[in-house]
C-alpha cells in the first residue's frame, strides 16, 4: 500500500530537512517545539499571544517553572517565533506545506503541529459563587481550610486530580487543613499510589462518596467567619454517614473540555476529532500526535491531554513521527499516485472524502487538473472508487488487476462458490495463514475502501454464487473510513437487490482485525458452506 | 546496513517501534529477541472489537512485525539475550548477545542500546484466598485473552450451558503494599471494560460484574467505554472482595459489604485483573549493564521527565520494563526512546 521508507542510504540524509511549523505558542507549542529541535530540525514557531497552558503536573518536588523557562532560548539558531494577528492559511503543495504568514508572506514548511489551548469545563454553575476551578497556579503559602472537590458530574481528569492532591499536601505541610473528596482516587503513573499515601500520611483527609453528589453551602455575606463554605457529602464507605465540612476555600477539579478547542485547530484537523471533540481521532492509527490528515500533527492540550509528563511522551514520539514522515514525503514527492483522465469534471468528490487531505486542484476553473499529491498520498484507493466518471486510476494497483482478476472468475469452471475481497493489511495477512479450498478465490485490495461498487456488481455478474468483503473494524481502518465505505456499498446493493424483491445474500460484508485467524476462518467457512448450499439462490416471488 | 546500528534487547511490542521509528529515520537497528519469533505478549492476545473497535491496540503488533521484518535496516537475532556490553570510556561502543540454543557469543557494534524487555504478570497464585490454581473457575486477564485470540472461549464456559455469572477482580497484584507492588498497573481498568464489552457481544445473557478500587478512565474512547459497558448491564461495584470460596456446586462465593450489611453472591468464573511486574531478565540485564532499579524492581530511567534515558550513556528503556503501561502508552513512551536515541546522536547515523 504505502511504499516502504525504511530502506533508504545513508546518502539521503545529507539534504537538510525542511523547517517544522508549531502552531501555539504557549506551554505545548514551546514542548513541540523543543522537542523538534532536538531532532536537528529548524522551527517556526506561531502564535496569536502567549497564554499560559493548563498542564498539570503530579511528579513530586517538581519547579514547573524553572522547567518552562529553560525549553527554549535564544540559543536555538534553528528556532523562529513568530507573533501573528491571524491563523495561517494553508495550501499543500509536495513535499510540504504553503503557509501565509501575515501580509504577502509565504512560507514552504514540511510539517504542521498543532498545539492549542483548552479549557477546563466548567462545572461551577451548580455552585455557589466563589467556588474555586483547579488551576496551574501556587497556594497562599498560608494555612487554610480546603475542600478538593472531585468527579463533581463529570469525572475529574487523573492529572488535575493528581495536581490537586499535590496541592492538598502542600497546604498540610504549612499547617492547613485539606480535604479530599472523590468517587474514583487518580492513580496514574508509577508514583500515583504512592502520592495518594504521603497524602493521607500527612494528614489529608479523603472521602469517598458514591452516586449522591457532595452538595456546596455558602454562608451569608455579612458573616464574619472565614470558613465560608459548608461541604456536606456521604461517605459511601463508612454506611453512608453523612459528614460535613466548613473550609474557605472549595477547588472543583475538572477536566478539559472538547468543546472549547478554537475554530482554527479545528479547521486543521476538521475530520479528526474524536468523541469528546479533541484533535486528533480516537482510531489506534492516531497515536503519537498523527492525524490522518498527513503531514499534520497535533500535540498537547487540544488532544486532551493535560498531564505535563504524557504531553513531554507525546510532543517527542509526535516529533520522531513528523521527522520521519518529511523524509518519506520527500522522497516520494516526484511520484505519480494517482492519474486523472480527461473524463474528469472536476466535481471534487475526491478531493472531499480523500482521508489523507492529499487531493487539490490545480489551476484554473474549467482547465484545472485534481491531483494527488504523492507526498501525501496513501494509495487506498478510495478516490478512485468513488470517482462518479471512473477518471481516475492507482498507479501501483491499476484497474487492470481487477479487470484480469474477473477475466479469471468467469473462466473458471465450475463457477466459484465464493470470492473473497479485502485489504493488504488485515484479510490479506489473515488469508496467508490459512489453506482456501479451491472453490473460493481471494483478491486483495489496498484497502477495502477500493472497492467500489461497479467492482462487486461486476463481481456479482461474473458467475460467482457469492462475494464476501472483509474490513478492518470500524474506526480501525488505517485510512479512517475505508471500512465503512465498504460496508456503505454493501448495503446499498443489498438494498437494490431487496426492492426488486429477490433477497439472495450473495454479498456479505464482514469486519475482522488480523489478530483473529479463527473467527475469520469461521465467517468464511459459514458463508462458503451457506453459499453452497445454494440457499443464495432463492428466486423472486410470483 | 550503512551505519553502526542501534541494538535493542526484546522483539515484542515496544522493541519493535523503536525499531520501527528509527529505522523510518534512517537509522539501522538489530533486534535481539530471545524467543523463537519477534511480536512478545502481544501476539498473544486477542482483538477485543465489538461492533467497532475498542482501541486495545493488539492489531498494532501485526502492523510492527509487518513492518519490522520487511524493512532492509532492520536485522532481527532470535533465540538470543544480552550478555555484556563493551565500552570505551564512557561511550558505548559493542554489545554482546549470546545464542540461548548454542551459548555461542556474537559482537554487535552499537551506537545505542534499547533494553525493551517488557513485563511479567503477576501470578495470583500466592494469595491462597483468591484460589487461583485451586478452583477450576478462576482465571487471569492474561488467560482469558489467550483463550479470546485462540478462539477457544470453551475452555473458558467448559460446557457450561446456562448463561454465565462472570465477576472481574480489579487490582489483584496492584496498588498492593504487601507484596511491594503499590503502583498501579495503568492497563487492567480499560482492560477490563474492553474484555466485559467483548465477552457480552458474543455472550449477550451473561451477567458481568466489575468489582474495583478505583476506575482509571482517561484518554480517548476511555468515557465512552464506561457509558457503553453501563448501558450493556455490565455492573461496577466499589470494593473488591479479599477471598473467593468455592461451593460444592463448583459456583464461586464472595461475601462483600453493601450499605453496611454482608452480601453473598455466586458466580460460575471470576476473571482477576492481574498486574504487571518487573521480569527477572530485566533485573539481571540490570547488573550486566550497570543500570539502577526502582523501588518495584523496574529499570529506572533518568528522571520523571526523562523516562527513556537512563544513568548510563548510550543506554536506553522502552515499554513495560521501566513501568507498568498499556500498549498505547508503550508505543508513545517507544517512540520518545527513538527520539532521545536520534537526538544524542547529534541526528546523524553513527558510521
Amino acid at each position: 500500500m504505502h511504499p516502504r521508507y525504511t530502506d533508504v542510504p545513508h546518502a539521503a540524509e545529507n539534504s537538510p530537512y525542511p523547517s517544522a511549523l508549531v502552531l501555539g505558542n504557549g506551554l505545548c507549542g514551546a514542548i513541540a517545539s523543543r522537542a523538534l529541535l532536538d531532532l536537528g530540525l529548524s522551527v517556526r514557531l506561531v502564535g496569536t499571544s502567549r497564554i499560559s497552558s493548563a498542564l498539570f503536573c503530579s511528579a513530586p518536588l517538581f519547579d514547573s517553572e524553572h522547567y518552562y523557562q529553560q525549553l527554549l532560548s535564544e540559543k536555538d539558531k534553528d528556532l523562529e517565533i513568530l507573533d501573528v494577528v491571524e491563523h495561517p492559511a494553508i495550501r499543500r503543495e509536495a513535499p510540504g506545506f504553503i503557509v501565509s504568514l501575515g501580509k504577502d508572506k509565504q512560507s514552504f514548511f514540511g510539517c504542521i503541529i498543532v498545539t492549542s489551548r483548552v479549557s477546563l469545563r466548567n462545572q461551577e454553575n451548580n455552585l455557589p459563587a466563589g467556588v474555586e476551578q483547579m488551576g496551574t497556579g501556587v497556594l497562599s503559602g498560608q494555612a487554610e481550610r480546603i475542600v478538593f472537590l472531585l468527579d463533581y458530574i463529570h469525572r475529574s481528569d487523573p492529572a488535575v486530580g493528581m495536581a490537586a492532591i499535590k496541592k492538598a499536601i502542600e497546604n498540610q505541610m504549612v499547617g492547613g487543613h485539606s480535604f479530599v473528596l472523590f468517587q474514583h482516587a487518580p492513580v496514574t503513573h508509577i508514583f500515583g499510589e504512592s502520592l495518594y499515601e504521603r497524602a493521607r500520611r500527612a494528614g489529608v483527609q479523603f472521602v469517598r462518596f458514591g452516586s449522591e453528589l457532595p452538595s456546596v453551602r455558602k454562608k451569608k455575606e455579612n458573616s464574619r467567619t472565614p470558613l465560608k463554605f459548608t461541604v456536606t457529602v456521604r461517605d459511601s464507605i463508612e454506611m453512608g454517614e453523612k459528614l460535613e465540612f466548613h473550609c474557605n476555600r472549595v477547588v472543583v477539579v475538572s477536566s478539559p473540555d472538547g468543546s472549547s478547542i478554537p475554530n482554527w485547530a479545528l479547521d486543521f484537523a476538521a475530520h479528526d476529532v474524536d468523541d469528546e471533540g479533541f484533535l486528533l481521532s480516537a482510531s489506534i492509527h492516531c497515536h503519537s500526535g498523527r492525524s490522518f490528515a498527513n503531514g499534520i500533527f497535533a500535540v498537547g492540550e487540544c488532544t486532551g491531554n493535560v498531564d505535563l509528563i504524557r504531553v513531554i511522551e507525546q510532543a517527542r514520539s509526535t516529533a520522531v513521527r513528523a521527522r520521519a514522515w518529511m523524509r518519506r514525503a520527500a522522497l516520494l514527492q516526484n511520484e505519480k499516485t494517482v492519474v486523472s483522465s480527461e473524463e474528469c469534471i472536476r466535481c471534487l468528490t475526491c478531493y472531499r472524502i480523500c482521508p489523507h487531505s492529499a487531493v487539490s486542484l490545480i489551476g484554473m476553473q474549467s482547465r484545472s487538473t485534481v491531483e494527488a499529491c504523492a507526498s501525501f498520498c496513501e494509495q487506498c484507493g478510495i478516490c478512485v472508487s468513488e470517482c462518479p466518471r471512473m477518471a481516475l486510476d492507482l498507479e501501483s494497483f491499476p484497474e487492470q488487476n481487477v479487470s484480469a482478476f474477473l477475466t479469471k472468475v468467469r473462466q473458471t469452471s465450475p463457477p466459484l462458490s465464493m470470492v473473497l475481497y479485502g485489504c493488504e493489511r488485515t484479510a490479506a495477512r489473515l488469508v496467508a495463514k490459512i489453506e482456501l479450498p479451491p472453490d473460493i478465490l481471494f483478491f486483495s485490495f489496498p484497502c477495502a475502501g477500493s472497492i467500489s461498487e461497479a467492482i462487486l456488481w461486476a463481481t456479482l455478474a461474473s458467475g460467482v454464487r457469492g462475494v464476501l468483503v472483509l474490513g478492518c473494524h470500524h474506526d480501525n481502518c488505517a485510512s479512517d473510513s475505508g471500512t465503512d465505505w465498504a460496508r456503505v456499498r454493501v448495503e446499498a446493493i443489498l438494498e437494490k437487490l431487496a426492492s426488486h424483491g429477490c433477497i439472495p445474500l450473495k454479498l456479505k460484508y464482514a469486519t475482522v482485525s488480523a489478530k483473529e485467524p479463527a473467527r475469520f476462518r469461521g465467517i468464511v467457512e459459514q458463508y462458503a458452506n451457506y453459499l453452497r448450499d445454494g440457499a443464495g439462490m432463492k428466486p423472486a416471488e410470483g | 546496513m550503512s551505519n553502526k546500528p542501534t541494538v535493542i534487547i526484546g522483539g515484542g511490542i515496544a522493541g519493535l517501534a523503536v525499531a520501527k521509528a528509527l529505522s523510518e529515520n534512517g537509522f539501522s537497528c538489530v533486534v535481539v529477541e530471545k524467543d523463537d519469533r519477534i511480536g512478545g505478549r502481544v501476539r498473544d492476545w486477542a482483538c477485543m472489537a465489538t461492533h467497532r473497535c475498542l482501541r486495545c491496540f493488539c492489531c498494532s503488533v501485526e502492523d510492527l512485525v509487518h513492518d519490522v521484518t520487511t524493512a532492509s535496516s532492520v536485522d532481527i537475532i532470535l533465540g538470543s539475550e544480552l550478555s555484556g556490553v563493551i565500552k570505551c570510556g564512557q561511550s558505548l561502543e559493542q554489545v554482546r548477545v549470546k545464542s540461548l540454543a548454542s551459548g555461542h557469543e556474537k559482537l554487535l557494534d552499537a551506537s545505542a542500546l534499547v533494553i525493551a524487555t517488557g513485563f511479567e504478570p503477576y501470578n495470583p497464585k500466592e494469595k491462597l484466598l483468591l484460589g487461583y490454581g485451586r478452583f477450576e473457575g478462576v482465571f487471569t486477564l492474561i488467560d482469558v485473552d489467550t483463550f479470546l485470540r485462540e478462539d477457544n472461549i470453551s475452555r473458558f464456559t467448559a460446557g457450561i450451558q446456562e448463561p454465565l455469572r462472570v465477576a472481574f477482580f480489579q487490582c489483584v497484584g496492584s496498588r498492593d503494599k504487601t507484596i511491594g507492588a503499590d503502583y498501579c498497573s495503568q492497563y487492567c481498568c480499560k482492560g477490563a471494560l474492553r474484555m466485559a464489552l467483548r465477552l457480552l457481544e458474543n455472550n449477550s445473557d451473561w451477567e458481568i460484574t466489575i468489582f474495583y478500587i478505583d476506575l482509571q478512565i482517561a484518554g480517548k474512547l476511555a468515557g465512552w467505554l464506561l457509558s457503553e459497558a453501563k448501558e450493556r448491564g455490565i455492573r461496577l461495584a466499589q470494593g473488591v472482595p479479599g477471598e473467593i470460596v468455592e461451593g460444592s456446586d463448583k459456583m464461586l462465593q464472595i461475601s462483600r459489604d453493601d450499605n453496611g450489611s454482608n452480601v453473598r453472591e455466586n458466580f460460575h468464573r471470576i476473571v482477576l485483573s492481574v498486574g504487571q511486574r518487573s521480569t527477572s531478565a530485566s533485573r539481571e540485564i540490570a547488573s550486566l549493564v550497570g543500570l539502577e532499579l526502582d523501588n518495584y524492581g523496574f529499570l529506572a530511567p533518568e528522571g520523571f521527565l526523562e523516562t527513556s534515558r537512563t544513568t548510563v550513556a548510550g543506554v536506553y528503556l522502552a515499554g513495560t520494563c521501566c513501568g507498568p503501561k498499556d500498549i498505547e502508552n508503550t508505543l508513545m513512551h517507544a517512540g520518545q526512546t527513538a527520539a532521545a536515541i536520534i537526538a544524542d546522536l547529534k541526528n546523524e547515523p553513527r558510521v
